[in-house]
This record gives structure tokens, C-alpha cells and sequence, in this order.
């Protein structure tokens, strides 16, 4: 893609930065979700529960 | 231009490295090829107005939308040769004007006269500062103004360094007005060049592909060694303009700022912007690990409490048990 | 710590009556007790309506304003803008101490804290209202044809997700009042990521409004342009809402008392104290981080230059130095007197900053004949603006649980 104006680049790869950001928004929910859910129990016989 | 860089070094390089400045990697911005410009000599214009005169005739004529439309003026109004001074500055009725210096190089008794107007750079504050897209560098070279998608926040009137764009305050449904080097008559065929630059009688307005005119300037200002003051106002000034001027008296002294510098309007934000999207990555992460810390400490020293408190009931109870 | 420990837990009205009490709002005569017994509010309402209409049908912002093509921007950006957002940065610091940082006795602070930050930014866009030309149009940024390479558009964008997030941060409040207990259980389960969410917001919009004048070199004055501007908004932004905290807590006192629990009052000492500490912290950094530019762009030569230096001398001293070492002493002696005329200074240590930024300092290249002055609607529509949300803010907290708990919060926790 070629720009021959700095400023329209900028235009396009802001709208790429926020769009990235709200797409980073949506999945930090998921990888949260994720990151601090319970695996389903085996046989453990310690539980790191309070980390 | 390298004070303007002096942000905290670890944040610049990250943001020119994440932000994709170009500027950093190597690629520079020429602009469109073949974009047209005009030159303005200021050693030539005889302070007549007829270039006033051409760009309210030609803007008020024609059917056009309401923010490149003005209000025809009478003819008497551009014959009044005496109103000229070096304060007057363009509204919303007009695209350009004529000021009058009586600059210090000449001792202050001879009259300098500049046209005011739109400098269509080649990296536009207007179109960098505006939140709707309103402005557009052209690849023919002019900037213009879409008054649909316009709010009216008149940002656009504060990043321009020449505090070009005018606006109707005293409309209910008010727009920006500003040159527009013709576009849309040019476009529509109604003349090949802008009407100011067809109007003026001692061509002190010069058309033609801005490397040309640069061309051009340089070889008038050679050509009468001592004349011309041996710089071309607009050619490299906030990273350059399509409006361009000579003169044989300091540029500061006819109303154009020599304090500038040479950075593209741009750039002087995309620093700190390409910080944003870092904001938003890495302040969840500061923070959700403090919350983190902060939960877990708490929860430790619940327990260690609780731990301390058992202990010394503990100790009771074997006392009272003795 | 506390010099006062009593504060009968404040009544609220069961949900019954608490609709009657909105239903109120829709009869003559709620205005009529108004007007009798509020002259002077009800003088400036009144004034400020009247200026409304002159506004958006009559004059226009030639008719209402000095506003002029070399002075686009007046007291509507200067104070109700950039002030307003500054000193509503209460929101996120109470929020983050208490929530983020788990500071003990910070728990009371943060509903009103969250209201004042609420109110602070829906008037800050309902002045944005009154400047801009087409204000219409204000959807159009995010929803119609984003400008995204311009700082306003992050502003902008930011200052929009930032209301909807204090809206949903502050609706509980009303929920637990008029019996949606539901909906205030769903929002409190998100407290953490709506807290965070705030915080990020408000660190980019805070400074994006420095931001704004990074583009303007040749209009400010070289001992405030600087390309840390956004850092020195976003710092300045943290004393803001902390000295504000303060300040307003104090008003809140003299005039609300009878609405405040037992615990809130017992915290609120505690509240002062660390902030002024904090505060003090804060600004001692920032006194120094705005020498950085003047050393780094060899800037020495302004500090001694004409009016400008003295205006810069005078807020550096006056309200920074100064409050900063007020906060100390009052934290050192704990006097609540002492932090208190520290928080003031601090406030009007920020509106002179700002007001140096976006006014006094800006536009330095035109004459003196040539600069800007408000009207008096511009003051008018300005002071109407602080009324309104001191209004509601009275409303808010004669009614609902602000400082105190809702008898439902045992439910919650």
C-alpha cells in the first residue's frame, strides 16, 4: 500500500492501532476467563488455590 | 527539530518502532507527483485587489455547496485601495486577501503587499488535527474542506500555523471556509487555473507543478542577485507547502512567520500517539498484576492472623487444660 | 484518627418512594418550592436558559461569544474542557487506591468519588454542546467517518467510552434506590474490569488533552510547549483528582452532612490524610518534571523574559511548590485545616495551568488588540454548567446512597 501523504498513513495505521486495541479488549476477557478458571479435577493432591 | 524529539528516549524510540512510523524505517513522503502550486512574488504585487475580485466572482457565481460558496461582494468594495493593512486577516466572506506592510528594510515608508490564503501543505494540520476526516490533500495539491461530515470543533483553526481556516460563527448551521486552490472549478472545467492566479494583471501569481515553481524561484531569485531575499517561503516550512513566496524584504516583516520550523504537522503528534494503543496494553497488566498482589497479600495476612489467633487459643486451652 | 465518629446510618427511601420522589420532578410545583427557596440558583438558571436560546436560535456563537477566527477556542474549551475533565480525575484515583491498590478505609470514598467524576464528565460534554458549531454532529467522530490521525478523535473517543463506564460504575447507586437490586449485582460482579477499563481511559484521555497542543509549536509559549505536555497533563491530572477529592469532601461535609454514615466519616480523615500525602508525592515530582524541558531544550533564557516568565514563575511557586509543601506540613502535623487550603490551591493550581496552556500563554503571536476575552454568556453558560451539576450532585446525595451504604450491601458482600 502506497502513501504519498504522511498523514494519510497515519490515518490508516491509527484506525489499524484502534481497532487492534478493541480486538485486544474482546479476547483479554476470554484469556482472563481462562487464565483464572478451574482445570476440571483429577487427582491432585495439592491445590495451589491460594495463588 | 530534534529538540521537538526530546521525549522521554525510551518512549520515542518505542512509539516510532510500534507506531510504524515510516518517517524512522526509512520511507519519506514526497507527495503526490505532479501536484500544482503557485508562487507568489512579493517584489511583483502592486496591492490592485483584482485577485480578491476573481475569487469572489468565481466562488459566488457558481453553484457549488454552501462551504465553498460566498457572498457576492460589490466591485467598489475591491477598489478600495485604502483599507489595506498588515492586520486584516480572512473570514468567513472571503477566501484570501491583501495585506499592506510598510516593512523596517525598507524604512518603513514603501509599501510591500502579500496575498493571504490557503498554503495547501504538502502534510496539512488541518487534515492531521481534524476528528472527521473533513480535509483532504489532493494529489492535484490543493486542501480541501467537506463541510458534511464537519462538527465544528475549530481545531482545525488552531493547529494551522497560519490560522487560515475561517468559520461562520454567525450562522446557526456555521461552516469552516478556506481556499481551495480552485478545485472544484478547476475539476468542473470552469478554468485551468485558480481565479486569483488568472486575475492577477502583474503575474505575481505563477501556476504551475511545485518542483517547477521551486525551479523557478530559485532561477528569478539567481537571476537578480541582491534582489530576492535567497529563500523560498513555503518550500521546506512545516515539511513544505504547494503556496509558495518570494520576496526581496524579510519574510517575517510581510506577515509570514520565519519561527515555524521545517516538521510536518504530523509528525509533531504521531509520537505521542503511537503511545495510546501502548496505554491500553500495558496498563491492564500493571494493574491487574498490583490487584493481583495487593488480593494476594491481603489473603496471606488474613491467614496469618487467623494462623496466630488459633496458636493462641491453642496456648489457652492447654493452660486451662494444666 | 477520626475527630468525629458519630452519623446515624442516613435514611434512605424504600423504592415505592423513591419513585414517588422522580415522579415529583415532573410537577410545577417541585420548581416553585425550588425558586423560593434557592433565589440566587434559580437566578443563574434562569440566566443560563436564557443564553441557551440565544445560543441555538438567536445569535449563535457570534451572537453569544468573543469568540473570532483568531480565537476559535475560549473559556468553553479553556475551563469547562480542559478543566473539567482534569478535576474530575477523582474517579480514577479513588478507584484505583481503593479497588486496585486495596487501600484500607479508601471503600466510603469511592461512590462519591465516582459521582462527582460522573457528573464532571456528562457536563463536560453537555458544554460541548454550546461550542461546537454543529453539535448534532457529535456522533459523527466515532460512528460516522473517523478522523483517526487526529488526538481530538482519541479524546473524543475516550471521553465517550469513559462516561459509559462511569455510567455503569455509578448506576448502582440508583438501581439499590428504586429496587433493581438484580442490576446492581450483575455491575458489581465487573467492578475489577470496569475499574481497570477506567483507569486506562482516563490515563490516555488525560493526556491526549496536552496532546492537543503538541501540534500548535509556533502559538505556545516555549516555557509550556513542550513534547511532554501530554506526560505533564496526565501527572497534573492525578493531583487534580486527588486534591478534588479533598475539596469536594469538605463541601460535602459543611452541606451534606446528615447523609453521612458512620463509617464514612470515620474513613474520611483517614482519606485526607493519605491523599495529601500522595498529593505532596505527586507534585514534588512534578515540579521537577516540568524543569526537564527547560534544561533539556535549553529554555534557561524565558525564565527571566518578560510576563510570561512571571506567569510561569508564579504557578511553578504558587500552585505547585506551594501546595505541595502545605500538603506536606498538613500531613506532618495532621491538621485537615492545613490539607485542605493545600487541596484549594491545588485546584486553582490546575485551572491556572490549564488556563496558561489553552489562553494566556496561547495565541502569543497575536497583538494585544488582537486577543481574547469571554463574553459574559461565555461566563454565564460556564457558571451555569458548575450549578447544574452541583444540583444534581445535591439531588443525587440527599436521596441516594452516596455516602453511606445501601441497606442492600450486605447482599453483595
Amino acid at each position: 500500500m502506497e502513501f504519498h501523504v504522511y498523514h494519510d498513513q497515519m490515518v490508516f495505521s491509527k484506525a489499524c492501532a484502534y481497532i487492534l486495541m478493541a480486538v485486544a479488549l474482546v479476547c483479554a476477557i476470554g484469556w482472563w476467563k481462562f487464565l483464572t478458571g478451574k482445570e476440571p479435577k483429577k487427582n491432585s493432591t495439592h491445590d495451589f488455590d491460594d495463588v | 527539530m530534534k529538540r521537538r524529539h526530546f521525549l522521554g528516549l525510551a518512549g520515542a524510540a518505542t512509539a516510532t518502532a510500534l507506531a510504524g512510523n515510516a518517517m524512522a524505517s526509512g520511507h519519506s513522503f514526497e507527495g503526490y507527483p505532479n501536484s500544482y502550486g503557485v508562487l507568489f512574488d512579493a517584489s511583483r504585487c502592486i496591492g490592485c485587489r483584482q485577485c480578491e475580485m476573481g475569487c469572489n466572482t468565481i466562488n459566488s457565481e457558481n453553484e457549488t455547496k454552501p462551504w465553498t460558496t460566498l457572498p457576492k461582494k460589490d466591485p467598489a468594495y475591491f477598489a478600495d485601495l485604502k483599507s489595506m493593512n498588515d492586520t486584516a486577516r480572512t473570514d468567513s466572506t472571503m477566501y484570501t486577501l491583501v495585506n499592506k506592510y510598510e516593512p523596517q528594510a525598507l524604512g518603513g515608508k514603501s509599501p510591500v503587499y502579500k496575498k493571504f490564503q490557503c498554503f495547501h501543505c504538502k502534510e496539512p494540520a488541518c487534515a492531521s488535527a481534524c476528528f472527521v476526516k473533513a480535509f483532504t490533500k489532493t494529489p492535484e495539491g490543493a486542501v480541501t474542506y467537506n463541510g458534511s461530515v464537519c462538527v465544528g470543533c475549530r481545531y482545525c483553526m488552531i493547529a494551522c500555523p497560519w490560522s487560515v481556516p475561517a468559520y461562520q460563527f454567525d450562522k446557526l448551521v456555521p461552516y469552516v471556509q478556506k481556499c481551495h486552490m480552485c478545485h472544484p472549478h478547476i475539476k468542473a472545467g470552469r478554468t485551468t487555473v485558480p481565479a486569483c492566479v488568472g486575475a492577477c494583471p502583474m503575474e505575481a501569481l505563477v501556476w504551475g507543478k511545485r518542483e517547477d515553481l521551486i525551479h523557478q524561484a530559485w532561477e528569478r531569485i539567481r537571476s537578480v542577485p541582491g534582489t530576492y531575499l535567497p529563500h523560498v517561503y513555503g518550500e521546506h516550512e512545516m515539511g513544505g507547502t504547494n503556496w509558495m513566496y518570494i520576496s526581496s524584504v524579510p519574510f517575517a516583516q510581510i506577515g509570514l512567520p520565519e519561527n515555524l520550523g521545517q516538521t510536518p504537522a504530523p509528525e509533531l503528534t504521531s509520537g505521542a500517539l503511537g503511545l495510546v494503543p501502548l496505554v491500553a496494553c500495558l496498563w491492564p497488566v500493571l494493574l491487574g498484576g498490583i490487584w493481583q498482589i495487593t488480593q494476594w497479600k491481603d489473603r496471606k495476612a488474613e491467614e496469618a492472623t487467623q494462623k496466630a489467633v488459633a496458636e493462641a487459643v491453642a496456648v489457652e486451652r492447654a493452660k486451662a487444660g494444666k | 484518627m477520626s475527630q468525629h465518629d458519630h452519623g446515624a446510618q442516613p435514611v434512605i427511601l424504600p423504592p415505592a418512594e423513591a419513585w414517588g420522589v422522580i415522579r415529583s420532578l415532573l410537577k410545577p410545583s417541585t420548581y416553585l418550592q425550588f425558586v423560593k427557596e434557592h433565589p440566587i440558583l434559580s437566578l443563574i438558571f434562569v440566566a443560563g436558559v436564557a443564553v441557551t436560546v440565544n445560543r441555538f436560535l438567536i445569535g449563535g456563537l457570534a451572537g453569544t461569544t468573543n469568540l473570532d477566527n483568531n480565537n476559535p477556542w475560549g473559556i468553553w474549551i479553556s475551563f469547562d474542557l480542559l478543566c473539567g475533565v482534569a478535576l474530575a480525575a477523582g474517579g480514577y484515583t479513588t478507584t484505583a487506591a481503593a479497588l486496585i491498590f486495596n487501600i484500607k478505609g479508601f471503600r466510603t470514598a469511592v461512590k462519591p468519588a465516582i459521582l462527582t467524576a460522573f457528573l464532571g464528565y456528562s457536563f463536560v460534554v453537555y458544554a460541548l454542546l454550546y461550542d461546537v458549531g454543529q453539535p448534532w454532529r457529535l456522533p459523527y467522530p466515532v460512528f460516522w467517518s473517523p478522523g483517526t490521525s487526529s488526538v481530538l478523535f482519541e479524546v473524543g473517543l475516550c471521553v465517550m467510552l469513559y462516561v459509559t463506564v462511569l455510567a455503569i460504575e455509578w448506576l448502582p447507586n440508583f438501581t439499590d434506590w428504586v429496587g433493581l437490586p438484580k442490576i446492581s449485582h450483575i455491575i458489581h460482579k465487573c467492578t475489577i474490569a470496569l475499574t481497570i477499563m477506567g483507569i486506562v481511559l482516563s490515563t490516555m484521555h488525560q493526556s491526549s488533552l496536552g496532546m492537543l497542543y503538541l501540534i500548535t509549536p509556533s502559538k505556545l509559549h516555549p516555557l509550556w510547549y513542550s513534547p511532554q505536555l501530554p506526560l505533564q497533563f496526565f501527572v497534573s491530572s492525578m493531583v487534580a483528582g486527588m486534591s478534588m477529592v479533598i475539596f469536594e469532601g469538605t463541601i460535602s461535609h459543611h452541606y451534606l452532612h446528615g447523609r453521612m454514615s458512620a463509617e464514612y466519616n470515620r474513613d474520611h480523615d483517614g482519606v485526607l490524610f493519605m491523599f495529601a500525602k500522595a498529593a505532596s508525592i505527586v507534585l514534588f515530582g512534578y515540579f521537577f518534571m516540568k524543569w526537564v524541558p527547560i534544561a533539556g531544550e535549553n529554555k534557561w533564557d524565558y525564565l527571566f523574559d518578560g510576563k510570561f516568565a512571571v506567569m510561569w514563575w508564579v504557578e511553578m511557586l504558587g500552585f505547585v511548590a506551594l501546595p505541595c509543601l502545605l500538603y506536606a506540613l498538613g500531613y506532618r502535623s495532621r491538621s485537615t485545616g492545613t490539607i485542605k487550603a493545600a487541596s484549594a490551591l491545588a485546584v486553582l493550581g490546575i485551572v491556572v495551568n490549564r488556563f496558561n496552556v489553552s489562553w494566556f500563554a496561547f495565541n502569543i503571536q497575536l497583538r494585544p488588540e488582537q486577543r481574547y476575552f469571554p463574553s459574559a454568556q461565555e461566563v454565564i453558560v460556564s457558571v451555569f454548567v458548575v450549578t447544574l451539576i452541583i444540583l444534581c450532585f445535591r439531588f443525587v446525595s440527599k436521596y441516594m446512597a452516596i455516602f453511606s451504604d445501601h441497606p442492600s450491601y450486605k447482599d453483595h458482600h
